[in-house]
């Protein structure tokens, strides 16, 4: 298993770089936060070396393994799934894959359910939503093992005609000016004059059941606040945060359970259903060209304070979960991250390489290709405690 | 049982079991799919369908899957879905609302959904359809129109007078049964919306507000008829042109298929700017017990087939939003084809089943346009036995149907025509009707077009205003007593100022003609239908959708 302590320290890292960015040392954060994904990547290498050897590891018998997983790797994963099965490793495993919320996937656990063998959520951020009640219910952890497969912050999308708008109006795309945005009564009409625009509609995924969703909230509680780190309980729990995050939370769109799906109802339904999303940053990139030829251009808008999703790859250490299928999913997470399908994810589905062997931009990449709207260095928050987690979540549910 | 004979029979079964179990068995037998589906996209469904069935797709037991595709209104699918009339494996309304209403039903009866995880095959959204010059008259082009609209015409005592247009005459307007047919549920949402100006987040307390209930009276009051097919209102409407409907509820698609007709006017799409839905067209498994996991695979390999590029490609040919948002829209969906790839600009959140109730089964009792009925039945002497009997079935199948502030007269001719009762009020009398209707008896000749012209005229002498005249007749045979001919009939009944009534003529049994139906169906601008002993009580039912 990755070293939890060293991946908290590096979260914790990625945070003090962030705080860094803010005062203009970037390049110093960016050097501190590559240097500890580069230890990241050195352990899950090192842990993972024996299961590169697929003679070794080779399943003497057919094995099927369950992946539980959030559908912002769908395609990535699907196609991850039909190349595995081309190699030596990949012959005798059959890879299940249960497109699940990353909250879902975690609470789907919880309740044994028995098709899954690896829950890979967007972050590992709802990682203790799974091992704390397991273990105080088993006295072990339900996780073997965990690595990051690949990276993405979350984002703003809004369609390129309302941000423009928007921003003439607020001077930034924050969740405090969206707030703001959704209270308005008549909607656009008071925004830009524009009521034939209708309401202003704003949404992320549902919290209860989506990373993405718990995230915008914690980013919720982070830009109220105007802090970068170590948002408090007793800080959520001041009246005045309580009735703003109840008054923004009636007006927001939370029904749709995956980020991948909230991101394409936005541009199957376009600014009709929503004006604008919060979602990863590979969704956001990849549907550049998409939403185009549907309903407009759309912009993507780095927050003043991001977070990161690592999704973890969590071999599970469950009772229904057996030796041969936890070999079977080493074997298939050593596939995903090997250098060429780390490519695939970089190039193709827009992931930042969690193997820093690969670099984020080079020549040819597809980060290259949209250097005028990716911003590589992203300042991002530092992990919210568990409580924090959990009481944002519950006063969430209130508003409902 | 001898223990010899049980010791010998006892493997002979078990042989015969795994024989009949056996995988090598099933690949002979294709797995056959029922797919009740929203008949609005029939069109594309059948195309792709054939294309699927053709291609045989094998399950993982070796069997190949057949789907058997089956187009049916919305609410009906659901509907038979739930009583366990139709055991569809797969379901597609025309839109999520149908889901969602279900799925609160099963919930209440079972404790979990009817139909589980769901995903969009095609989108059009809801539109008001309307004659060009009629939407140009209205500011179409040059500021966004709505329900605001369509009520203040509704209300306007010159109607199309008041748009410089006097020659329009009043404004007349359509749309589908709520109860029958999704277009019809999601317009009376999208007005009962309009009239609390909201676009999300609609309560009971807005339903139950008296500012509801006069808004949505006032467009309804201006209805010609409802109906259970949304199809047969785009094709009525572009078949009689500006007098039979000015503007009616569509779906966006059948505005584009339009472009295909040739027609005296164009017709374009409204997008209400007080918002609108989308008929998304959801597909989801059923969650019975006939559903195996057989049909679940078979179910998904269909649905993933549907959503694969090529099919969601043939979509934009029927006039639909392909569900895969890759592929874009914007050089098909044009002002020149009557509608906007930017529209609409806002869209309703479906409210709660609740809510939805409370609109179907209150406030449309209070808002729809009262019906005035005469039910005009043939006792001639070829319709005795059992004949009469399923005709009185159907008859007070259609009186069930009708509302309590209905009003109703019933006729029955043989050599001539006589009344049974006249203009009564339904309410307290559905019993006495439905009594006389029993009571029917056969005997004697046929003045069918006599009874007709009787029951016609007596509506347009004591019209209601504000209420939908209607004549349902059925005859098993040709006229052999009246004085009048079918051509005196047919410009007796013939549609005008001074006459609205609509007669839907039934012809029952081999005898009757659709010859001579027709004609008196499409000079009132209704259907005409070809009854039987076993279809009369459905065509009673269907008739009754329209008013």
């Amino acid at each position: 298993m990755l070293n939890k302590m060293l991946k908290g320290i590096g979260l914790a890292v990625l945070a003090t770089g962030l705080l860094a960015a803010q005062t203009a040392v970037q390049a110093d954060w960016s050097a501190e936060w590559k240097t500890t994904l580069g230890e990241l990547w050195s352990q899950t290498k090192a842990k993972t070396q024996e299961t590169l050897d697929p003679e070794k590891f080779r399943p003497a018998k057919p094995v099927q393994i369950g992946i539980a997983y959030g559908t912002e790797k769908r395609k990535w994963f699907q196609w991850a799934v039909e190349e595995f099965a081309k190699t030596p490793a990949g012959q005798n495993i059959n890879v299940e894959l249960i497109p699940m919320g990353s909250v879902a996937g975690g609470k789907a656990v919880l309740s044994k359910n028995q098709d899954i063998h690896v829950w890979s959520p967007a972050s590992s951020m709802v990682e203790p939503l799974l091992s704390e009640p397991w273990e105080r219910e088993h006295g072990k952890s339900p996780i073997l093992s965990d690595a990051p497969l690949a990276l993405s912050p979350m984002v703003y999308v809004m369609w390129k005609d309302r941000y423009d708008a928007f921003v003439a109006k607020y001077g930034a795309l924050n969740w405090k000016t969206i707030s703001q945005g959704l209270q308005e009564p008549t909607g656009w009409a008071a925004i830009a004059d524009k009521p034939e625009w209708g309401i202003f509609t704003f949404g992320h995924t549902l919290p209860t059941h989506s990373n993405s969703g718990l995230l915008s909230l914690v980013l919720m509680g982070y830009d109220y606040f105007d802090v970068m780190r170590s948002l408090k309980h007793s800080q959520i729990m001041q009246a005045d945060f309580i009735a703003w995050l109840g008054e923004t939370a009636a007006n927001m769109d939370t029904e749709e359970t995956s980020t991948g799906n909230l991101m394409t109802n936005m541009l199957r339904y376009g600014p009709s259903t929503l004006n604008g999303v919060m979602v990863y940053e590979n969704l956001a990139l990849s549907n550049l060209g998409t939403a185009a030829g549907r309903w407009g251009e759309i912009e993507v808008v780095y927050p003043e304070r991001s977070v990161w999703n690592d999704n973890p790859f969590y071999i599970l250490d469950t009772p229904w979960v057996t030796k041969d299928q936890q070999d079977a999913a080493k074997l298939f997470q050593s596939f995903l991250l090997s250098e060429p399908a780390q490519r695939v994810a970089r190039d193709q589905y827009l992931f930042r390489p969690a193997n820093v062997d690969l670099p984020i931009v080079e020549s040819g990449s597809a980060f290259e290709r949209y250097k005028d709207v990716v911003k590589i260095d992203v300042p991002a928050i530092r992990r919210p405690t568990e409580e924090v987690l959990n009481q944002l979540m519950q006063l969430w549910k209130r508003t409902q | 049982m001898n223990p010899s004979i049980r010791g010998r029979l006892i493997p002979l079964l078990l042989a015969l079991f795994a024989l009949f179990a056996s995988p090598a068995l099933h690949a002979n037998q294709p797995l056959e799919l029922l797919f009740l589906y929203g008949s609005e996209k029939k069109a594309w469904i059948s195309d792709v369908t054939r294309d699927f069935n053709r291609r045989g797709f094998k399950l993982q037991d070796g069997r190949q899957v057949q789907v058997s595709a089956e187009p049916m209104g919305s609410g009906a699918t659901m509907q038979a879905v739930l009583d366990g009339s139709r055991q569809a494996h797969l379901v597609s309304p025309a839109s999520g609302v149908f889901i969602e209403l279900a799925n609160a039903d099963w919930q209440q009866q079972a404790g979990r959904d009817l139909v589980g995880e769901t995903r969009n095959l095609v989108l059009s959204p809801v539109v008001i359809a309307i004659w060009k010059p009629m939407a140009e008259a209205l500011g179409w082009g040059e500021r966004a129109l709505g329900w605001s609209d369509i009520l203040h015409l509704a209300k306007s005592d010159t109607g199309w007078g008041e748009y410089g247009h006097p020659e329009w005459g009043p404004f007349k307007f359509g749309h589908t049964h709520p109860k029958h047919s999704n277009s019809g549920l999601l317009s009376l949402i999208a007005e009962t919306y309009a009239a609390s100006g909201k676009t999300r987040g609609l309560k009971l307390s807005d339903v139950e507000s008296p500012a509801t209930l006069e808004f949505v009276r006032g467009v309804e009051s201006s209805v010609v008829h409802y109906g259970r097919s949304t199809g047969f209102f785009g094709r009525k409407m572009m078949a009689n042109g500006m007098e039979y409907l000015s503007a009616a509820v569509l779906y966006e698609n059948m505005v584009l298929e339009s472009y295909g007709e040739d027609l005296a006017h164009p017709l374009v799409a409204i997008y209400p700017k007080e918002g609108t839905f989308w008929s998304d067209h959801p597909v989801g498994l059923v969650e019975r017990d006939w559903v195996s996991d057989a049909h679940r695979e078979a179910g998904w390999r269909y649905m993933d087939f549907l959503m694969e590029k090529a099919q969601q490609e043939k979509a934009l040919q029927y006039g639909f939003r392909p569900a895969d948002v890759d592929i874009p829209v914007a050089d098909t969906f044009t002002a020149a084809r009557g509608v906007d790839a930017d529209e609409p600009k806002t869209t309703l959140r479906v409210p709660p089943g609740r809510v939805i109730r409370a609109i179907m089964d209150e406030l449309w009792v209070d808002v729809k346009k009262h019906a005035n009925v005469v039910l005009v039945m043939d006792t001639s002497g070829s319709m005795n036995g059992t004949k009469l009997e399923r005709a009185k079935d159907g008859a007070v199948e259609l009186v069930r149907m009708l509302g309590d502030a209905d009003q109703l007269s019933t006729m029955f001719f043989s050599s001539n025509p006589y009344w049974m009762s006249r203009d009564q009020l339904l309410g307290p009398s559905r019993a006495e009707a439905e009594q006389q209707i029993r009571n029917l008896r056969a005997n004697g000749g046929t003045a069918f077009y006599d009874a007709v012209l009787m029951a016609k005229d007596h509506l347009t002498e004591h019209a209601v205003p504000g209420t939908i005249g209607v004549v349902v007749v059925l005859t098993d045979g040709e006229d052999t007593h009246s004085r009048a001919d079918l051509d005196g009939l047919l410009e007796g009944i013939r549609l005008g100022p001074a006459n609205s009534v609509r007669i839907f003529p039934i012809a029952y049994g081999e005898g009757a003609s659709m010859q001579v139906m027709e004609p008196i169906a499409d000079a009132t601008q209704v259907k005409a239908y070809k009854g039987s002993t076993e279809n009369i009580e459905k065509i009673f039912s269907d008739i009754s959708t329209f008013f």
